[in-house]
């Protein structure tokens, strides 16, 4: 394979840095502690929840939209508080990272996942899949996401969506 | 091709399509009026309200029911369920039935509309007592500029819920404005389109806040999500009932508006007596 095959050519330790960091992002979902999903996260970073139509047509809006840190701990605290659904639960699939980008400030990074949903006695069902378009910030200790935009392949969701992806 | 074959006669069958405020209307009926008249006057005002302008896309998805698109419908257009339902919107006032507003059902019950206005709240402390279920006082945003919005309209309308028989609706809710379009998949399911709308006139500021605001719409709607799922509720509920029935007394047995309250079933019943008068003509 050449090796502009996946530019740039990236540092393997800082290749298993990113897969770690999406394997906890992961992990947390899954493991109900949404309450450190958004830590994750720069304080000022962006989550968007969009389908790859609306992604390809640079559509504005998102399934679900948090412009900073904030209103992601408020989807936290909606869905614990607020907001009304049936009990259930995420387990994702998440591919190891392509680094599509790379300077000294940051990193950009593209992952396939795929997302099954179990709600309460059901079979387990695919949800979701899509890909992470990530924009990362190394401070030399902590990888912290500066932007994700989670775009679905389907344009379709059932039911609704109130566990972040 | 035998020489006496008339193609005239083996055509696709042709809809008669008519324009409104840009959104294309189709029906295989062979004596519709014209959508001016099927909507009538209301109605109409209402759709040139939030339509009648230049107005631009800014998302589209799709949101699969685990229902029946009548249970959805009836949703669209019962008055209660907001306040019992959704407590984001209770708890951040952004529909009570507190404030001032109204049903209209248009002739017949087919379409409807309810709007309210936020800035004149008649609340006698019935929220804030938990007479009414579904708000939270100790629940706040660490982000409240979710919320931000901007007087839109002159009439001073900040929620507005359309629906236009038989499957389709206009929604504005503070400064987002949103077409939704159900289609039936089978008996037991149906699916959502929706369609988030700017205008070409917005500002940056006015189309950042739409933008930002949009998380209160669709499948991961702070508000309208829970309709996604409670369409599958009522179907599991009403399973083995089919012989039983419901009782949508409130305000009167016809559907002519009664009073500037939305306390009351016009839109519901209206909602089944024109269906039930389509379906035995």
């Amino acid at each position: 394979m050449p090796d502009n095959a996946f530019p740039p050519k990236t540092d393997a330790a800082l290749l298993h840095r990113i897969d770690t960091l999406n394997r906890r992002y992961g992990h947390v979902i899954d493991e109900d502690q949404l309450e450190d999903w958004p830590t994750f996260f720069t304080e000022d970073a962006r989550y968007m929840i969009t389908t790859r139509q609306n992604h390809e047509a640079n559509m504005p809006v998102g399934l679900i939209l948090c412009e900073n840190r904030g209103m992601m701990e408020d989807r936290v605290s909606a869905l614990r508080v607020a907001n009304l659904f049936e009990p259930h639960s995420y387990r994702h699939l998440i591919d190891p990272p392509i680094v599509t980008e790379q300077n000294e400030t940051e990193i950009s990074v593209q992952t396939s996942f795929a997302c099954f949903r179990t709600v309460q006695a059901s079979a387990p069902e695919i949800f979701c899949t899509g890909k992470y378009l990530d924009r990362i910030i190394d401070d030399g200790q902590v990888l912290r996401l500066t932007e994700r935009i989670v775009v679905c392949d389907s344009e379709r969701i059932d039911t609704l969506i109130v566990i972040p992806l | 091709m035998a020489a006496d074959f008339d193609k005239s006669c083996h055509a696709l069958q042709k809809p008669k399509v008519e324009t409104y405020c840009g959104l294309v209307f189709g029906t295989f009926a062979e004596n519709m009026p014209t959508l001016s008249d099927y909507f009538g006057p209301e109605m109409c005002g209402n759709i040139q309200r939030l339509l009648g302008r230049d107005m631009e896309l800014l998302e589209r998805f799709q949101h699969g029911l685990d229902g029946n698109w009548k249970l959805y419908m009836e949703n669209v257009r019962d008055t209660y369920h907001a306040s019992l339902l959704h407590s984001f919107m209770t708890t951040f006032r952004l529909g009570r039935l507190s404030m001032k507003g109204a049903v209209e059902v248009s002739k017949g019950g087919l379409h409807h509309l309810t709007y309210s206005i936020r800035s004149q709240d008649n609340d006698q402390g019935q929220y804030d007592a938990k007479e009414i279920r579904a708000s939270k006082d100790d629940y706040t945003l660490n982000s409240p500029e979710l919320l931000e919005s901007w007087p839109e309209f002159e009439c001073g309308t900040t929620l507005a819920i359309q629906s236009l028989f038989p499957n389709f609706s206009i929604q504005q809710l503070s400064n987002v404005i949103t077409l939704r379009l159900i289609v039936p998949k089978g008996p037991h399911k149906s699916e959502l389109t929706w369609w988030v709308l700017g205008a070409r006139e917005d500002t940056p500021e006015q189309r950042a806040i739409r933008i930002r605001q949009s998380n209160l719409v669709g499948p991961g709607g702070y508000i309208a999500m829970e309709d996604g799922a409670v369409v599958g509720w009522v179907r599991r509920g009403v399973t083995g009932a089919d012989d039983k029935k419901s009782v949508l007394a409130m305000g009167g047995r016809d559907v002519e508006r009664i009073s500037e309250s939305r306390c009351n079933e016009l839109a519901v019943r209206g909602f089944w007596q024109g269906w039930h008068g389509l379906m035995e003509s």
